[in-house]
């Protein structure tokens, strides 16, 4: 059975991914700001991944004016368990691809956990995210969870930010620092 | 595999529409569409459709019987038929008006005088070509493009049967209007076209109920729902399908939402053996809004593919999206679906929550959700979960005199409860009963 979502056009379509195999406890830290990430990560042995990815779209002289981000977690072993936190923000015109899939393999795997947490922000109607995490089940006794959420700037955060004398790029620079920590 | 006649096919249409006694724009548009369907491939995603074998369905199946306007007019199996499902009762007790189709043709189509005096239409979609040809041309396959999908191609060739529904300006119907879809024929398809005008301010709300015997060869169900919500109406579409398990359900729903419009989708899939459902709801006006509420329950030998689909395109526009899923020895149960904020959706809010349920070792789950995001000034939020009964919840129940078998009951009642009370009181309790029954299945 294939996957299908709504045709995601990007100039990194065909990039094979690495694949990383995880033994023991391991956490990765990512701060994208150009180009592409496509990476399958294999938790093996009960290990535990954190991902954690921080997403920078806002350079003008981005590549191809898109950022280009695949997660693709398989839960290999009994135990095994992934964390995976991602923000990010887009601006001026780029556009983020975020697409992720946690998955297990066939046989019959207890106690196996999983959580994603997605926050992204357009800063701008040039923009665009386009945002497809996955989850594909087969045959496990297994929790998941994920979230994701695409928001805009709050109104009245900006208005006070802007009544004590801050121009637009500088509220949108500090939503954008706040976002990539 | 029986290769696909398309020549006798294509006399097929030309000879159903001829009885049909259709206009010349509907016959062009059915050849248009099969001929496209003939050179279209099977879609490459989604669930295996390999075994569904089109050359041996009859697309067509030519009605023996002519539509009455009393449940007693009908022969007497027919009538048992729908006797058995409660159709009858209902109308008496709470509906404005009943539809029922058998295989390829309405058996019987009324309203209430009442309603009728209104301006409101509720008529069988063959009748209503004849009867109100601007009102059907200027809406018919409008919603739903006939070349969507290579099952769209194949409806929009042999639709037949079906229910038109016109809502005057303000005028509010009260009572829910049904139809009922039974596909008894052996290896038949049924694609049963639904056109819904809302016209502004007015209020309706429609209930499908569709099911078919099993038989061991494969069914096919590409039925078409069209659905025009004009500005600040509201129109509230419940469906709850059981087709028997070698049927695939193919169907394609779509609506059209206004300026300060809303529609409701509310879907309950237990039957068929492949499902490919996503109602899709286009917000066209300034502050439209969409509730989608889905029950999914896949047993033994069962891939229900489904979810919803939301186009934010106005301003200020709403969508909610619920999705609840059971899955059993050996089901698929697949999530797919898609939000979509335009450039000009400022202000746009979405929220998705997709629950789904595992309730042993050897079923799956899949949760395939899309966002495309274009607009700066929106709120997206998603948020799914899989997993398995809480084993601590369980014991509690168990631990207050219930067995296991009445604790997972309970359990999985309180799970679907947040969709299923959305529906009116009968209906919900005949969706818990079919909940229960699939669960006795196994």
């Amino acid at each position: 059975m294939k996957n299908y979502s709504l045709k995601v056009i990007s100039p990194y379509e065909h990039i094979e991914t690495n694949s990383i195999n995880v033994d023991q406890d391991m956490t990765i830290y990512q701060y994208i700001d150009n180009g592409y990430k496509h990476e399958k990560y294999i938790v093996r042995n009960g290990a535990k991944l954190i991902i954690e990815t921080r997403l920078n779209a806002t350079d003008q002289q981005l590549d191809h004016r898109c950022l280009d981000i695949y997660h693709n977690v398989i839960l290999q072993s009994p135990g095994a368990q992934v964390i995976i936190n991602t923000k990010g923000c887009a601006a001026n015109g780029n556009k983020i691809i975020y697409r992720s899939n946690i998955e297990t393999i066939d046989e019959t795997m207890p106690h196996l956990n999983g959580e994603e947490n997605i926050n992204l922000l357009l800063l701008d109607d040039m923009s665009e995210i386009d945002a497809i995490p996955s989850i594909s089940i087969n045959k496990n006794s297994v929790n998941l969870a994920h979230r994701l959420r695409i928001a805009r700037i709050d109104q009245q955060s900006s208005y006070y930010l802007a009544v004590h004398g801050l121009d637009n790029e500088e509220i949108d620079n500090i939503y954008a620092s706040s976002m990539l920590k | 595999m029986r290769p696909v006649d398309h020549n006798r096919n294509i006399e097929l249409i030309l000879e159903m529409s001829q009885e049909k006694k259709e206009p010349s724009w509907l016959l062009d548009m059915r050849l248009s569409a099969y001929r496209e369907f003939m050179d279209k491939p099977m879609p490459e995603w989604g669930p295996d459709l390999a075994s569904l074998d089109l050359g041996n369905i009859k697309f067509y199946i030519r009605p023996e019987l002519r539509e009455g306007e009393s449940w007693e007019d009908l022969p007497e199996e027919v009538k048992r038929t729908f006797d058995q499902l409660g159709i009858p009762e209902a109308e008496k007790k709470y509906l404005g008006g009943v539809g029922a189709q058998y295989d390829s043709g309405m058996v019987y189509h009324r309203i209430l005088e009442s309603l009728a005096r209104e301006g409101v239409v509720f008529e069988n979609m063959d009748k209503a070509i004849h009867q109100y040809p601007d009102l059907v041309q200027k809406y018919f396959g409008k919603c739903i493009k006939y070349n969507e999908h290579k099952f769209s191609l194949l409806h929009y060739a042999f639709w037949s049967g079906g229910t038109f529904i016109y809502v005057p300006k303000g005028v509010k119907v009260s009572m829910p209007l049904q139809a009922y879809f039974r596909m008894n024929s052996i290896s038949s398809g049924q694609f049963e076209h639904t056109l819904i005008i809302a016209d502004e301010g007015a209020y309706v709300e429609y209930i499908e109920g569709c099911s078919a015997p099993r038989y061991n060869t494969s069914s096919i169900h590409a039925g078409g729902v069209e659905i025009f919500v004009e500005n600040s109406a509201h129109v509230k579409y419940s469906s709850i399908e059981n087709w028997s398990r070698n049927t695939y359900n193919l169907n394609t729903k779509k609506a059209h939402v206004g300026q300060d419009a809303k529609i409701e989708w509310l879907n309950g899939n237990m039957g068929s053996h492949t499902t490919m459902l996503y109602p899709t709801s286009i917000l066209l006006g300034d502050r439209a809004s969409n509730i989608s509420l889905g029950v999914v329950m896949a047993s033994q030998g069962q891939c229900q593919d489904t979810g919803s689909k939301v186009v934010h395109i106005g301003r200020d526009t709403r969508s909610l999206i619920k999705s609840k899923s059971i899955s059993r020895g050996g089901g698929v149960s697949n999530y797919r679906g898609m939000v979509q904020v335009t450039k000009s959706a400022s202000g746009a809010i979405s929220t998705v929550d997709c629950d789904a349920l595992m309730l042993d070792d050897i079923s799956v789950s899949n949760t395939w959700p899309t966002n495309k995001i274009e607009n700066s000034n929106s709120d997206i939020t998603h948020e799914a979960r899989v997993g398995r009964i809480d084993a601590s919840t369980l014991h509690y129940l168990m631990s207050h005199g219930l067995n296991e078998e009445e604790a997972m009951r309970a359990i999985i009642g309180g799970y679907m409860n947040e969709v299923v009370k959305k529906l009116p009181l009968e209906y919900a309790i005949e969706l818990n009963r079919l909940i229960d029954l699939e669960y006795e299945k196994l």
